[in-house]
């Protein structure tokens, strides 16, 4: 993320534009402390930068997960506030992570990134990020995640279905919105029918 | 472009009633996105465009879609996605992912991508030598591909005419092409400039709740097209603004997309980040 261009300025007691929740199989799980543990779909939608997503709900407000604690200005207090925070055990069920988010997939100084933490370390069958701002339709719904999630049916891979989106949203938008530059482990992994990962 | 079948002919025939009926309550009609080809007839034109590639027999066509500047059929198939514009039968974009080479080393540089592109644009006689080029290197974790561009600006100002092909970084094969090419008019002056367009989107998202110090990153004046085909002349402005500081410091910052209508001035939000 590049805040090079905000001019330090904060937002007073306004709630974030992108009120996004994190996506999961069970919602109960995702309101707790060791949310998306035993699902096999992982989607956070959100505000992101290098090294951290967020999510955002009227309840708990603004849920930042970071990579680890080398995220500039982070910090991993309180219970799996980072990505360091889980284990292989707790994570390796899951099929596939996607961290829909701006930049979510730059990696930090220390080479460490949500997506790839996720699939090299915490064992998860494959990951998804972004290496540019993106967007996300503002007046439909969204075209990537709704592409996305829709051509597991094609049969196709998490890959497949990363590639193939991102030229939907230049056929539906006339731009890529960032989409292109999206970051994929794993991606010979297929998520249709639903199932846990290995 | 294959040749009309009596279906298609009847497709047309159908399209021109809508059409004039689309006149006579006042809308304006797209020709362009009048529908004169059926599915069938659009794997025809896949089939005749990825000649030498196997196609397998389970390919399948869907539509027809609006995209931002035709109506499409998406025709898929093993490993191959098309897309076929529903008014020329012309293939306006594909993806082979079976040129991906996953896991691979990174062993093709720019200039071989950039002539593999340019002879699968030749082989498919699409005109690019008229449109200014770009590459960009795409790391995809995994992957990576190279990612070039041919657009058409006059001046400052965007034209609807791009052209996008992906090449592969380890294998050297084109894995994508798209086709974002549409005719348009020469659409004149702006009355909205851009320290005035800049303005109005600023106050549509003060209007949306951003009150922070708003970052204008971007600002292109471009020619866009209505759904109803109408064209049209855009401020497109990107701008962000950070929208929460967190206890430790970390900000959270957010990214919109603004269209201002360099006639009317109106803006809205069309995306966000």
């Amino acid at each position: 993320m590049d805040t090079t261009n905000t001019m330090n300025l904060a937002k007073q007691g306004l709630e974030p534009e992108y009120k996004a929740s994190s996506i999961n199989p069970a919602s109960a799980k995702a309101s707790m402390l060791t949310y998306a543990v035993h699902d096999a779909i992982w989607w956070m939608a959100g505000h992101a930068g290098t090294g951290f997503i967020t999510t955002y709900n009227a309840t708990n407000g603004t849920t930042v997960v970071n990579v680890s604690n080398q995220v500039p200005g982070s910090s991993c207090a309180g219970k799996n506030a980072c990505l360091t925070d889980y284990t292989f055990e707790e994570m390796h069920d899951i099929r596939v992570m996607v961290f829909q988010g701006c930049d979510s997939g730059k990696t930090l100084a220390n080479g460490d990134a949500l997506h790839k933490r996720a699939k090299q370390v915490l064992g998860v069958d494959a990951s998804v990020a972004f290496g540019a701002i993106i967007y996300f339709s503002a007046n439909t719904s969204d075209v990537w995640s709704f592409h996305f999630a829709n051509y597991g049916r094609l049969p196709t891979t998490v890959l497949g279905a990363a590639y193939y989106s991102a030229e939907d949203v230049l056929f539906y938008s006339g731009s890529y919105h960032g989409y292109k530059q999206y970051s994929v482990y794993g991606g010979s992994t297929y998520f249709f029918p639903a199932a846990y990962g290995s | 472009m294959p040749v009309p079948s009596r279906r298609s002919m009847l497709l047309a025939a159908a399209a021109v009633l809508l059409a004039l009926a689309g006149v006579a309550s006042g809308r304006g009609i797209d020709e362009t996105r009048v529908i004169a080809v059926s599915r069938e007839e659009a794997i025809d034109s896949v089939r005749a465009f990825v000649a030498g590639t196997a196609l397998t027999d389970d390919v399948v066509a869907e539509g027809p879609y609006d995209g931002a500047l035709v109506r499409f059929y998406k025709v898929t198939g093993h490993h191959l996605m098309a897309r076929v514009d529903a008014n020329t039968g012309s293939v306006v974009g594909v993806v082979f992912l079976e040129n991906i080479g996953q896991g691979g080393k990174v062993s093709v540089d720019s200039e071989r991508a950039s002539v593999a592109a340019k002879a699968f644009l030749d082989d498919h006689s699409i005109g690019w030598r008229h449109l200014e080029p770009s590459i960009e290197f795409i790391d995809h974790g995994e992957t990576a591909e190279y990612l070039l561009q041919w657009t058409r600006r006059d001046g400052d100002l965007v034209l609807p005419e791009a052209i996008y092909v992906s090449v592969d970084a380890v294998t050297g094969k084109v894995i994508s092409f798209a086709d974002m090419r549409r005719p348009f008019e020469a659409p004149g002056e702006p009355s909205v400039d851009r320290p005035a367009a800049i303005a109005a989107s600023v106050e549509v998202l003060r209007g949306a709740g951003v009150d922070g110090e708003v970052a204008i990153d971007a600002a292109e004046l471009r020619v866009e097209f209505a759904e109803s085909g109408d064209q049209r002349l855009v401020w497109k402005i990107r701008a962000s603004a950070v929208v929460e500081r967190l206890q430790q410091g970390q900000e959270i910052v957010g990214h919109w997309l603004v269209e201002v209508d360099a006639r009317s001035g109106q803006a809205k939000i069309v995306a966000r980040g």
